[in-house]
Protein backbone atom coordinates (compact mmCIF):
# COMPACT_ATOMS: atom_id res chain seq x y z
CA UNK A 1 0.00 0.00 0.00
CA UNK A 2 3.17 2.74 1.09
CA UNK A 3 4.43 1.75 -1.87
CA UNK A 4 1.27 2.47 -4.52
CA UNK A 5 1.20 5.61 -2.61
CA UNK A 6 5.02 6.68 -2.97
CA UNK A 7 4.55 5.78 -7.05
CA UNK A 8 1.08 7.67 -7.10
CA UNK A 9 2.82 10.76 -6.32
CA UNK A 10 5.90 10.26 -8.18
CA UNK A 11 3.79 9.64 -10.81
CA UNK A 12 1.54 12.84 -10.32
CA UNK A 13 5.25 14.76 -10.58
CA UNK A 14 5.85 13.07 -14.02
CA UNK A 15 2.50 13.98 -15.30
CA UNK A 16 2.85 17.58 -13.95
CA UNK A 17 6.19 17.75 -15.60
CA UNK A 18 5.39 16.57 -18.78
CA UNK A 19 6.53 20.04 -20.51
CA UNK A 20 10.12 19.86 -18.73
CA UNK A 21 13.43 18.23 -20.67
CA UNK A 22 13.27 14.50 -20.38
CA UNK A 23 16.44 15.08 -18.00
CA UNK A 24 15.31 17.72 -15.90
CA UNK A 25 12.36 15.61 -15.42
CA UNK A 26 13.94 12.58 -14.62
CA UNK A 27 15.83 14.32 -12.36
CA UNK A 28 13.74 15.79 -10.34
CA UNK A 29 11.65 13.06 -10.36
CA UNK A 30 14.62 10.80 -8.66
CA UNK A 31 15.31 13.27 -6.21
CA UNK A 32 12.82 12.83 -4.95
CA UNK A 33 12.32 9.45 -5.02
CA UNK A 34 15.73 9.55 -2.98
CA UNK A 35 14.67 11.58 -0.52
CA UNK A 36 11.55 9.70 0.42
CA UNK A 37 13.33 6.21 0.43
CA UNK A 38 16.19 7.97 2.80
CA UNK A 39 13.10 8.70 5.07
CA UNK A 40 12.04 5.29 5.10
CA UNK A 41 15.02 3.50 5.16
CA UNK A 42 15.83 5.76 8.14
CA UNK A 43 12.54 4.32 9.88
CA UNK A 44 11.05 8.16 9.94
CA UNK A 45 8.05 6.78 8.23
CA UNK A 46 6.68 3.85 10.12
CA UNK A 47 3.62 3.44 8.63
CA UNK A 48 1.20 5.13 6.02
CA UNK A 49 0.23 7.70 7.87
CA UNK A 50 4.11 9.02 8.25
CA UNK A 51 4.04 8.48 4.97
CA UNK A 52 1.43 10.68 3.75
CA UNK A 53 2.34 13.18 6.52
CA UNK A 54 6.07 13.43 4.47
CA UNK A 55 4.26 13.52 1.26
CA UNK A 56 2.06 16.66 2.45
CA UNK A 57 5.40 18.22 4.02
CA UNK A 58 7.29 17.64 0.48
CA UNK A 59 4.24 19.50 -1.09
CA UNK A 60 1.72 19.40 -4.13
CA UNK A 61 3.14 18.15 -6.77
CA UNK A 62 2.31 20.48 -9.06
CA UNK A 63 3.93 22.82 -6.37
CA UNK A 64 7.00 21.11 -7.04
CA UNK A 65 7.10 21.10 -10.49
CA UNK A 66 6.32 24.81 -10.50
CA UNK A 67 9.25 25.72 -8.21
CA UNK A 68 11.52 23.50 -10.26
CA UNK A 69 10.63 24.91 -13.63
CA UNK A 70 10.78 28.46 -11.93
CA UNK A 71 14.70 27.39 -11.02
CA UNK A 72 15.37 26.30 -14.23
CA UNK A 73 14.35 30.03 -16.09
CA UNK A 74 11.97 30.47 -18.56
CA UNK A 75 13.82 29.36 -21.17
CA UNK A 76 12.73 25.80 -20.37
CA UNK A 77 9.58 24.80 -21.10
CA UNK A 78 10.86 24.33 -24.44
CA UNK A 79 12.33 21.19 -25.27
CA UNK A 80 15.18 22.35 -27.73
CA UNK A 81 16.53 24.49 -24.59
CA UNK A 82 17.06 21.70 -22.08
CA UNK A 83 19.31 23.89 -19.01
CA UNK A 84 20.12 21.15 -16.50
CA UNK A 85 18.80 22.89 -13.54
CA UNK A 86 19.97 22.65 -10.03
CA UNK A 87 17.48 20.55 -7.90
CA UNK A 88 14.93 22.18 -5.89
CA UNK A 89 16.66 21.45 -2.21
CA UNK A 90 17.30 24.66 -0.38
CA UNK A 91 19.42 23.40 2.35
CA UNK A 92 20.31 20.04 4.41
CA UNK A 93 19.55 20.16 7.84
CA UNK A 94 21.05 18.24 10.85
CA UNK A 95 18.30 14.98 11.74
CA UNK A 96 16.97 16.85 15.21
CA UNK A 97 16.99 14.87 18.38
CA UNK A 98 14.64 17.26 20.02
CA UNK A 99 12.42 14.61 20.66
CA UNK A 100 14.72 12.50 23.07
CA UNK A 101 15.82 16.11 24.62
CA UNK A 102 12.11 16.78 25.30
CA UNK A 103 11.88 12.73 26.93
CA UNK A 104 15.23 13.43 29.11
CA UNK A 105 14.57 17.08 30.44
CA UNK A 106 11.16 15.13 31.05
CA UNK A 107 12.33 12.32 33.23
CA UNK A 108 14.69 14.32 35.14
CA UNK A 109 13.83 18.04 35.92
CA UNK A 110 9.89 16.94 35.13
CA UNK A 111 9.71 14.87 37.70
CA UNK A 112 9.64 18.11 39.59
CA UNK A 113 5.90 17.48 38.69
CA UNK A 114 4.95 14.60 40.80
CA UNK A 115 4.29 11.29 38.76
CA UNK A 116 2.91 13.04 35.74
CA UNK A 117 6.19 15.17 34.47
CA UNK A 118 8.15 11.52 34.68
CA UNK A 119 5.01 9.28 33.09
CA UNK A 120 5.19 11.79 30.27
CA UNK A 121 8.65 11.66 29.92
CA UNK A 122 8.17 8.15 29.66
CA UNK A 123 5.42 8.15 27.12
CA UNK A 124 7.83 10.00 25.18
CA UNK A 125 10.97 8.22 25.54
CA UNK A 126 9.52 4.57 24.35
CA UNK A 127 8.45 6.59 21.06
CA UNK A 128 12.16 7.46 20.14
CA UNK A 129 13.49 5.45 17.40
CA UNK A 130 16.75 6.63 18.30
CA UNK A 131 16.95 4.45 21.39
CA UNK A 132 17.42 0.44 21.78
CA UNK A 133 15.34 -1.24 24.21
CA UNK A 134 17.38 -1.59 26.60
CA UNK A 135 18.23 2.26 26.81
CA UNK A 136 14.72 2.68 26.82
CA UNK A 137 14.38 0.18 29.87
CA UNK A 138 17.55 2.48 31.65
CA UNK A 139 15.90 5.65 31.22
CA UNK A 140 12.78 4.45 32.95
CA UNK A 141 14.09 2.49 35.90
CA UNK A 142 17.14 4.94 37.01
CA UNK A 143 14.12 5.55 38.94
CA UNK A 144 11.14 5.23 38.67
CA UNK A 145 9.12 8.35 39.38
CA UNK A 146 12.24 10.46 38.67
CA UNK A 147 14.88 11.69 40.87
CA UNK A 148 12.64 14.46 42.38
CA UNK A 149 9.71 11.71 43.82
CA UNK A 150 13.23 9.40 45.01
CA UNK A 151 14.30 12.95 47.08
CA UNK A 152 11.06 13.22 48.30
CA UNK A 153 10.20 9.70 49.40
CA UNK A 154 14.20 9.67 50.94
CA UNK A 155 13.30 12.74 52.51
CA UNK A 156 9.74 11.42 53.98
CA UNK A 157 11.44 8.20 55.55
CA UNK A 158 14.38 9.41 56.98
CA UNK A 159 12.49 12.54 57.91
CA UNK A 160 13.11 13.82 61.66
CA UNK A 161 11.24 15.72 64.05
CA UNK A 162 11.70 16.84 67.71
CA UNK A 163 9.55 17.42 70.47
CA UNK A 164 10.98 19.10 73.99
CA UNK A 165 8.70 19.02 76.98
CA UNK A 166 9.54 19.75 80.84
CA UNK A 167 7.33 19.91 83.64
CA UNK A 168 7.01 22.55 86.31
CA UNK A 169 6.46 21.15 90.21
CA UNK A 170 5.26 23.85 93.14
CA UNK A 171 8.46 24.42 95.47
CA UNK A 172 8.64 23.59 99.77
CA UNK A 173 8.57 27.73 99.36
CA UNK A 174 4.92 27.49 97.28
CA UNK A 175 7.35 29.04 93.88
CA UNK A 176 7.21 26.99 90.55
CA UNK A 177 9.77 24.76 90.27
CA UNK A 178 11.13 24.12 86.35
CA UNK A 179 11.65 20.17 85.57
CA UNK A 180 14.21 19.15 83.62
CA UNK A 181 13.64 19.27 79.99
CA UNK A 182 12.54 16.38 78.10
CA UNK A 183 13.36 15.76 74.35
CA UNK A 184 12.20 13.06 71.88
CA UNK A 185 13.12 12.39 68.58
CA UNK A 186 10.79 10.45 66.25
CA UNK A 187 11.68 9.10 62.34
CA UNK A 188 14.63 7.47 61.49
CA UNK A 189 17.71 8.59 60.48
CA UNK A 190 20.74 7.21 57.69
CA UNK A 191 24.14 7.73 59.23
CA UNK A 192 26.03 10.21 57.10
CA UNK A 193 28.09 7.72 55.48
CA UNK A 194 25.24 5.84 53.88
CA UNK A 195 22.64 9.05 53.53
CA UNK A 196 25.29 11.21 51.56
CA UNK A 197 25.75 8.47 48.89
CA UNK A 198 22.27 7.38 49.05
CA UNK A 199 21.21 11.59 47.90
CA UNK A 200 24.09 11.54 45.33
CA UNK A 201 23.08 8.54 43.76
CA UNK A 202 19.61 9.54 43.72
CA UNK A 203 20.89 13.22 41.79
CA UNK A 204 24.21 11.74 40.11
CA UNK A 205 22.46 8.66 38.66
CA UNK A 206 19.37 9.91 36.34
CA UNK A 207 21.97 12.82 35.21
CA UNK A 208 24.89 10.27 34.12
CA UNK A 209 22.04 8.21 32.52
CA UNK A 210 20.43 11.58 30.97
CA UNK A 211 23.71 12.61 29.44
CA UNK A 212 24.63 9.16 27.93
CA UNK A 213 20.69 9.07 26.16
CA UNK A 214 21.33 12.26 24.62
CA UNK A 215 24.92 11.46 23.63
CA UNK A 216 23.69 8.17 21.74
CA UNK A 217 20.87 9.89 20.70
CA UNK A 218 22.89 12.87 19.19
CA UNK A 219 25.48 10.05 17.43
CA UNK A 220 23.07 7.95 15.91
CA UNK A 221 21.52 11.29 14.45
CA UNK A 222 24.49 12.40 12.97
CA UNK A 223 24.88 8.95 11.36
CA UNK A 224 21.42 9.09 9.35
CA UNK A 225 21.18 11.21 6.24
CA UNK A 226 20.94 14.85 6.36
CA UNK A 227 17.23 15.55 5.84
CA UNK A 228 16.95 17.79 2.35
CA UNK A 229 14.59 20.93 2.36
CA UNK A 230 12.59 20.98 -0.82
CA UNK A 231 11.67 24.55 -1.97
CA UNK A 232 8.19 23.62 -2.29
CA UNK A 233 7.96 21.95 1.18
CA UNK A 234 4.86 23.08 2.80
CA UNK A 235 5.23 25.19 5.97
CA UNK A 236 4.92 23.17 9.18
CA UNK A 237 2.44 25.65 11.53
CA UNK A 238 -0.70 25.73 9.73
CA UNK A 239 -4.16 27.18 11.36
CA UNK A 240 -5.06 23.84 12.91
CA UNK A 241 -1.84 23.21 14.45
CA UNK A 242 -1.52 26.02 16.27
CA UNK A 243 -5.59 25.94 17.07
CA UNK A 244 -4.19 22.63 18.71
CA UNK A 245 -1.04 23.67 20.83
CA UNK A 246 -2.99 26.66 21.76
CA UNK A 247 -6.16 25.27 23.10
CA UNK A 248 -3.65 22.39 24.61
CA UNK A 249 -1.31 24.99 26.49
CA UNK A 250 -4.20 27.68 27.50
CA UNK A 251 -7.25 26.16 26.79
CA UNK A 252 -8.11 24.77 30.58
CA UNK A 253 -7.83 28.07 31.50
CA UNK A 254 -10.87 29.61 29.44
CA UNK A 255 -13.05 26.28 30.04
CA UNK A 256 -11.48 23.75 31.95
CA UNK A 257 -11.54 20.13 30.25
CA UNK A 258 -13.04 20.96 27.08
CA UNK A 259 -10.53 23.51 26.11
CA UNK A 260 -7.88 20.67 26.21
CA UNK A 261 -10.25 17.88 24.88
CA UNK A 262 -10.61 20.23 21.55
CA UNK A 263 -7.00 20.83 21.20
CA UNK A 264 -6.81 17.28 20.76
CA UNK A 265 -9.51 17.47 18.61
CA UNK A 266 -7.90 19.69 16.48
CA UNK A 267 -4.81 17.78 16.73
CA UNK A 268 -5.95 14.63 15.26
CA UNK A 269 -8.05 16.11 12.36
CA UNK A 270 -4.23 17.64 11.46
CA UNK A 271 -2.49 15.76 9.13
CA UNK A 272 1.17 17.44 9.78
CA UNK A 273 1.50 14.73 12.92
CA UNK A 274 2.10 10.94 12.68
CA UNK A 275 -0.52 8.51 14.34
CA UNK A 276 2.12 8.29 16.75
CA UNK A 277 2.46 11.76 17.99
CA UNK A 278 -1.24 11.82 17.95
CA UNK A 279 -1.35 8.98 20.37
CA UNK A 280 1.86 10.40 22.69
CA UNK A 281 0.05 14.02 23.02
CA UNK A 282 -3.01 12.11 23.67
CA UNK A 283 -2.10 9.57 26.34
CA UNK A 284 -0.05 12.41 28.08
CA UNK A 285 -3.04 15.26 27.83
CA UNK A 286 -5.18 12.37 28.60
CA UNK A 287 -3.42 11.37 32.44
CA UNK A 288 -4.24 15.09 33.37
CA UNK A 289 -8.20 14.76 32.16
CA UNK A 290 -8.67 11.28 33.10
CA UNK A 291 -7.22 11.46 36.95
CA UNK A 292 -8.82 14.31 37.76
CA UNK A 293 -12.02 13.83 36.48
CA UNK A 294 -12.06 10.66 39.10
CA UNK A 295 -11.27 12.50 41.87
CA UNK A 296 -13.66 15.24 41.22
CA UNK A 297 -16.65 12.24 40.42
CA UNK A 298 -14.99 10.58 43.95
CA UNK A 299 -15.50 14.46 45.95
CA UNK A 300 -19.04 15.15 44.17
CA UNK A 301 -20.23 11.81 45.49
CA UNK A 302 -19.23 12.61 48.74
CA UNK A 303 -20.77 15.87 49.21
CA UNK B 1 -10.56 19.98 51.56
CA UNK B 2 -13.23 19.99 48.63
CA UNK B 3 -11.61 23.06 47.46
CA UNK B 4 -8.07 21.32 47.53
CA UNK B 5 -8.96 18.43 45.70
CA UNK B 6 -10.70 21.17 42.83
CA UNK B 7 -7.46 22.88 42.71
CA UNK B 8 -5.08 20.03 42.52
CA UNK B 9 -7.12 18.27 39.88
CA UNK B 10 -7.11 21.64 37.80
CA UNK B 11 -3.66 22.02 38.49
CA UNK B 12 -3.12 18.54 37.08
CA UNK B 13 -4.92 19.15 34.15
CA UNK B 14 -3.31 22.17 33.47
CA UNK B 15 0.18 20.80 33.53
CA UNK B 16 -0.99 17.47 31.60
CA UNK B 17 -1.99 19.83 28.60
CA UNK B 18 0.86 21.78 28.30
CA UNK B 19 3.39 18.88 28.52
CA UNK B 20 1.04 17.73 25.52
CA UNK B 21 1.31 20.88 23.79
CA UNK B 22 5.29 21.53 24.24
CA UNK B 23 5.40 17.97 22.94
CA UNK B 24 3.32 18.51 19.83
CA UNK B 25 4.95 21.57 19.18
CA UNK B 26 8.55 20.52 19.47
CA UNK B 27 7.49 17.23 17.32
CA UNK B 28 6.74 19.48 14.49
CA UNK B 29 9.43 21.80 14.61
CA UNK B 30 12.14 19.20 14.46
CA UNK B 31 10.92 18.59 11.20
CA UNK B 32 11.65 22.25 9.92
Amino acid sequence: MSDAIVEDYLRRITAAAADLPADRRDELVAGIREHIEAARSSGQVPDEASLRDLLDRLGDPEEIVATAREDAGPAVGAASTAVPAPPPVLRYRRPSIAIEVVAVVLLTIGSIIPIIGWLAGVIVAWTSRRWTTGEKLLATLVFPGGPFLALWLVTLVTGTSSTCSSSATIGPDGNSVQGPQVCTTTGASLPPALGIPLLVLLVVAPIAVAILLIVRARRRADAEPPIPVYAGEASGWGGLEIAAVLLLAVGGFVVPFAGPLAGLVCAWISPRWTTVEKTVATLIAGIGLVLPALVLLVVVSHI
Amino acid sequence: MHLTSFVAAYTIMWIASIVAAIYLGVALQSRR
